[in-house]
């Protein structure tokens, strides 16, 4: 039985009014002396205890009044009444035994004792219970099917291990839910055996066990282990430069201590399974610092990092794995207008030489010096404020950003039409001047890659430029307008040709047309546009467990191949884990690699001229390894039924559905409508009596 | 005086009602205050109660005393006469007080039935006195309390007797007056003051044992309002006053009841006591004294015409 309106039930306590005066009244009833009760003895006593009980008979009829009119204005309804129709004995339980297998669970003794806590839990099983065992990290699901032999169920107890994921409540919960739902049991119960780590629970999930349900937390965590240091090698970054021509990498790893006492410890720093350098570090109590390595050169191909710090009490975050190749340092080309000053695109190489994340390495050349051969080498082509290269270089610059290779065409005077343009330009049209009063780029797609750096406030004001003249563009339909002037004519476009991407600005970048190169938003506009343009995603050294790669997009951001071809899903891929499995990915199944371990995978094309091997580093998620404590009485009463959700068919729909259907206060009413008029014919015959 | 001659209640002297006169401390002055009172209104000689009835003339002896010489007969006849009187009645005149715990009872600020009794009881013996009669008392509950013998000298100890009475333990009416009526060997006025809680039959079986030693008897029947009325309200435990026996009692349930069976006891009791030739007189404690006077009255003009 549950009630829409609970609150009005207190005015049951009505009932306590009449009752009161009742009892005043006979409180009141005191002792009369009289000189001899001779006479009121001869009166017959039964009619006055007769009077007495149809009093109290009155009473009651007033006090089941009250009460069903406190219990109409509290809109009651039936819940679960299939519960009703169970076969079950009345007390059997359907107890489902989550058990914590994040890494933290390999912290001391605390796997031993969640198995001894879980195995304790199979013994008091009676008959007719039914037991879920599930082991949850981030994910939960039933490690042996529902309805398995207990015996089969410890087997399964028995084998297993901590794995490399993190605590999370909210998946483990819903699994019990569900689990819960379907039961036919009457008596639901969770038991979660874990090490109650606050970083598993954000106290949002929408999670609501049926009413009744027990929740029973075995905490296995031992005394103190969650306050003792823990040291872990969080996530590193990684720092190229090009040092006589060579491109050396500096990992800094950013360390973190979770214990209530300062760490002192080594981190060594291995690639290739080499041992190059090993620093002392210090970590303050609940601080962290950033290891910062000397600069390494790098070997070719993929090199794979580790960075390992002295053993403590959570071996598993001890060790960081990272990626790194040699490939990210870029080329880029600038295609100046013919006979123009060699400085007339000096601020654009400049800027683009100043990029670290990618490095680029700069090259100018006029257009009409411009060779095929020089399409070989870089990843990015920009034309600065001149036409395309025609003929055979015009060709082979189509075939490059074909291929996947990034152009910048900033548009000046003398740009033409015709040739590779066709392809690769939208159409351009004639040279709007606006000197007296200069344009300003008005409007940006400010969600987009290029943009998104500028969007917040006081990160950049691209509409501080003025340009006094640009070309008109006219866009085609496939075409995208990331930016406008203020007139609503386009300022820069971005086409998608092949796997490459051809990003089209209205006006040049050089102070002839504008005055942008003078603007502080420069130096990070040309970034943008260059890292955009040649599919530069950024350094993705490596990943924590739980997420999901697309190898397709990582194997094309770590080889600066640009962007992934749009057919992609048709190769197919073999990845292996770390413990040698391996799995085929492509076509329908996707490219998407679900990163379960910690370790390297290896990915590569199943066939295909591309033999490389791809490495991905996995790390622990560094937040598991905070090991502060989470009450256990936040989880029961987060997932405490609060409105009754529900176990059976008929609770399935909400409360106020369910009292709309059943209508019960309707025969609250009737039924205090009888009891009133009984009242009433039972009260004038006493009237009637006494008169 | 006759029985002719009665006087009306209305037509007495101004009586004091028994709650004025519960403050006066003194029987004997309280029984003065009613009888001097009550007499007056008469208009009578205070010699009310000497017999001057002419019975005849005897032919004078010495040694007489002359001034019951009838001069007019010696002047018509010129022999000397003696006036011969009928006899002084002088009558005992006893009242049988009901001292039980019932008599206790008062309501509403009256006087209790006892002090009510009391009074009465008082006043009867004073009057009696005046009368030239002798008195006595009886004071009674279930045994006799007290007892002074009918005497012309007794009037102060039986006031005091009155004064202290109490009211003692349980009532009864049938053994205590059967002892009395053992004692009281010469004929006179009896009047018995009580609430006559007891059956009609047995009232009416003592009162003729005592009628049957040739007395005159007057029964008293004090009542308080209360008693008549069960003016209560709401429920409450009844508590017997003679027995301390407890009923929960809801009065507006039971008083129609009660009253006609109390209106069927008085009313028995009129009968019965009436044709045995008892009077028989209610009396509520509200009312003066004056109705049992009158009936006392009454009762010693019967006896005056006995010689």
């Amino acid at each position: 039985m549950g009630f829409l309106a609970p609150l009005f039930l207190a005015a049951a306590a009505a009932v306590a009014l009449p009752i009161a005066l009742h009892l005043l009244q006979r409180e009141r009833k005191q002792t009369v002396e009289f000189p001899s009760l001779m006479f009121l003895r001869r009166i017959p006593y039964q009619s006055v205890r007769r009077q007495r009980l149809k009093h109290l008979a009155l009473l009651a009829l007033r006090c089941l009044a009250l009460v069903l009119l406190a219990l109409a204005f509290a809109r009651p309804f039936l819940q679960g009444r299939g519960a009703l129709i169970t076969t079950t004995p009345s007390d059997a339980r359907e107890v489902v035994l989550l058990v914590d297998r994040s890494y933290s669970m390999a912290v001391g003794d605390r796997w031993p004792r969640a198995q001894a806590a879980a195995r304790e839990v199979l013994d008091g099983l009676r008959d007719g219970d039914r037991v879920t065992l599930a082991f949850f990290d981030a994910t939960a699901a039933p490690a042996a099917p529902a309805g398995s032999d207990a015996a089969t169920v410890r087997t399964v107890l028995d084998a297993a291990r901590p794995g490399a994921g993190v605590t999370r409540y909210a998946p483990a919960l819903r699994l019990a839910q569900q689990v819960l739902g379907e039961s036919d049991r009457p008596r639901g119960e969770v038991v979660l055996v874990t090490d109650l780590q606050r970083a598993g629970w954000d106290g949002a999930a929408d999670v609501r066990l049926p009413m009744g349900t027990a929740v029973i937390t075995r905490d296995v965590a031992g005394d103190g282990d969650g306050g003792a240091a823990n040291l872990t090698a969080a996530s590193v970054e990684l720092r190229r430069e090009l040092v006589d021509d060579v491109e050396q990498v500096a990992p800094a790893v950013r360390l973190v201590n979770r214990g209530d006492a300062p760490a002192t410890g080594t981190a060594t720093l291995a690639l290739n399974g080499r041992t190059l350098q090993t620093l002392a570090v210090t970590v303050p109590a609940r601080g962290a610092v950033v290891a910062a390595f000397a600069p390494t050169p790098l070997p070719p191909g993929f090199a794979r990092g580790t960075v390992t710090l002295a053993p403590d009490a959570l071996p598993v975050d001890d060790t960081l794995r990272f990626v790194v190749s040699r490939g990210q340092l870029r080329s880029a080309l600038v295609v100046a207008p013919t006979g123009a000053p060699a400085r007339s695109s000096l601020y654009l190489t400049q800027a683009l030489a100043l990029g670290a994340a990618p490095p680029w390495r700069v090259s100018a050349v006029a257009r009409d010096r411009v060779r095929p051969a020089d399409l070989a080498g870089p990843t990015l082509v920009v034309v600065n404020g001149t036409a395309l290269p025609d003929g055979e270089t015009g060709r082979r610059l189509a075939r490059f950003v074909r291929e996947g290779g990034g152009l910048i065409v900033t548009l000046g005077a003398g740009a033409a039409e015709g040739g590779a343009a066709t392809e690769l330009l939208p159409a351009v049209g004639g040279v709007v001047r606006r000197e007296a009063r200069a344009a300003t780029v008005a409007s940006t797609e400010r969600t987009h890659p290029i943009f998104a750096l500028f969007r917040s406030p006081r990160s950049g004001d691209l509409a501080t430029a003025q340009v006094q003249r640009y070309r008109l563009i006219r866009p085609a339909a496939t075409d995208r307008v990331l930016a406008r002037f203020d007139d609503g004519a386009p300022a820069l476009v971005e086409r998608v040709v092949g796997r490459g991407r051809v990003l089209v600005l209205a006006t040049p970048l050089d102070n002839s047309w504008n005055d942008l190169p003078l603007q502080p938003v420069f130096v990070p506009l040309v970034h943008q546009l260059a890292r955009h343009a040649s599919g530069w995603s950024g350094d993705t050294p490596a990943f924590t467990t739980g997420e999901a790669l697309d190898v397709e997009r990582y194997a094309a951001a770590v080889s600066g191949e640009g962007v992934a071809p749009v057919d992609a899903a048709e190769v197919e891929w073999l990845a292996r884990s770390p413990d040698g499995t391996q799995a085929t990915l492509g076509g329908p199944v996707g490219t998407s690699l679900a990163l379960a371990g910690t370790g390297f995978y290896e990915v590569r094309r199943v066939e295909g001229r591309d033999e490389r091997r791809y490495p991905v580093a996995v790390n622990v998620d560094p937040a598991e390894a905070d090991l502060a404590r989470l009450d256990p009485a936040a989880l029961t009463v987060a997932t405490a039924s609060g409105a009754g959700a529900a176990r059976m068919d008929a609770a399935a729909l909400a409360p106020p559905a369910q009292e709309e259907r059943q209508r019960l206060w309707w025969w609250a009413i009737v039924a205090l409508l009888a009891v009133v008029i009984g009242e009433a014919t039972l009260g004038n015959r006493l009237s009637r009596a006494r008169g | 005086m006759t029985a002719a001659a009665r006087p009306t209640p209305a037509a007495g002297a101004r009586f004091l009602d028994p709650a004025v006169l519960a403050r006066i401390g003194n029987l004997e002055l309280l029984a003065r205050t009613v009888v001097e009172g009550f007499i007056t209104g008469l208009h009578r000689s205070a010699h009310f109660g000497v017999s001057t009835d002419f019975a005849e003339h005897r032919p004078y002896t010495p040694g007489d005393d002359v001034r019951h010489v009838d001069w007019r007969l010696w002047a018509r006849t010129d022999r000397y006469h003696v006036k011969e009187y009928e006899a002084e009645t002088n009558a005992a005149c006893t009242v049988l007080l009901d001292v039980s715990r019932s008599m206790r009872f008062a309501s509403g600020g009256r006087v209790s039935k006892l002090d009510y009794a009391r009074y009465l009881s008082a006043c009867l013996l004073y009057f009696a006195q005046r009368q030239r009669d002798r008195v006595g008392l009886v004071t009674f509950d279930a045994e006799i309390r007290t007892y002074v013998p009918p005497s012309g000298r007794h009037l102060p100890i039986a006031l005091h007797a009155i004064d202290q009475a109490e009211a003692g333990g349980a009532g009864d009416l049938a053994r205590p007056l059967t002892q009395v009526a053992e004692r009281l060997r010469r004929r006179g006025i009896v009047a018995l003051v009580s609430d006559l809680y007891e059956e009609p039959q047995v009232v009416r079986d003592v009162v003729h044992r005592l009628r049957g030693a040739g007395s005159d008897v007057i029964v008293f029947h004090v009542l308080d309002a209360a008693e008549r009325e069960f003016p209560y309200d709401g429920p409450a435990r009844f508590e017997d006053l003679e027995s301390a026996e407890h009923m929960p009692v809801v009065p507006e349930y039971l008083r129609e009841q009660y009253r006609e069976l109390v209106a069927a006891h008085i009313a028995a009791l009129g009968t019965l006591l009436g044709e045995g030739g008892v009077d028989y007189r209610l009396l509520d404690t509200s009312r003066p004294l004056d109705e049992a006077l009158f009936d006392f009255l009454t009762a010693r003009q019967r006896m005056a015409r006995v010689r």
